[in-house]
């Protein structure tokens, strides 16, 4: 699973301690997610959507999604 | 089980009992040895210190496994996956060590060094997973 945690943190100006602190889950955990090390649960992927004023399928892509016509 | 409550809540509550539990075995270990003579004393006593000893270790155990519980999903599977792997490693060695032991190729070993064994081996693990690059 992609995402664009990363992108969406710096443009906030925030450590991955910071996104850590307000999920209240540990740095490794922030870490591994935007490295793609691990892909969290929905109800942490609804919290990490959440706090950016996102949708899950703006933060997460599937990689292996089939190409949409209109994308093409 | 208690229900999940956090990374900071759990690493809280996990800290607020281990240091007192780490404590009093190290209580038990230094008065044990200072107050018990096991040729001496008599079974009760050296009981009552045995009890004290290995009370505390269990009651880790059993906060290692509510900190689990309790804290967010990736630490969680982080130490769980080190909790097999070091659970799994500790009882490969007491089939071999048990396996010389029965046929007498090795004299006998204390069965209480195994559980310092099986908190080495889940340490080591939970290391050697981050350095591997398998986990962050």
């Amino acid at each position: 699973m992609e995402n664009i945690i990363r992108t969406l943190r710096a443009e906030r100006g925030w450590s991955q301690a910071a996104l850590a602190e307000q999920l209240d889950v540990s740095r490794q955990s922030v870490n591994a997610i935007e490295t793609g090390k691990y892909d969290p649960s929905l109800p942490l992927a609804f919290a990490i959507a959440r706090l950016f004023g996102k949708s899950i399928e703006e933060v997460f892509q599937d990689p292996d999604a089939p190409v949409s016509k209109a994308a093409e | 089980m208690a229900q999940q409550v956090g990374f900071n809540a759990a690493r809280k509550r996990y800290k607020r009992l281990y240091w007192p539990a780490i404590i009093a075995y190290v209580t038990a270990c230094i008065g044990g040895a200072i107050l018990v003579d096991k040729d001496t004393s008599p079974v009760w006593m050296t009981s009552v210190l045995a009890i004290l000893t290995g009370a505390p270790l269990v009651f880790i155990m059993w906060l290692m496994l509510r900190h689990s519980d309790e804290t967010d999903e990736y630490t969680r599977m982080r130490q769980l996956q080190a909790f097999a792997k070091g659970g799994a490693i500790t009882m490969s060695a007491i089939w071999v060590v048990g396996s010389f032991q029965l046929w007498e190729v090795i004299p006998g070993l204390n069965v209480f060094w195994f559980g310092p064994f099986f908190f080495l081996a889940y340490g080591l693990t939970y290391c050697w997973d981050s350095l591997t690059g398998k986990t962050v």
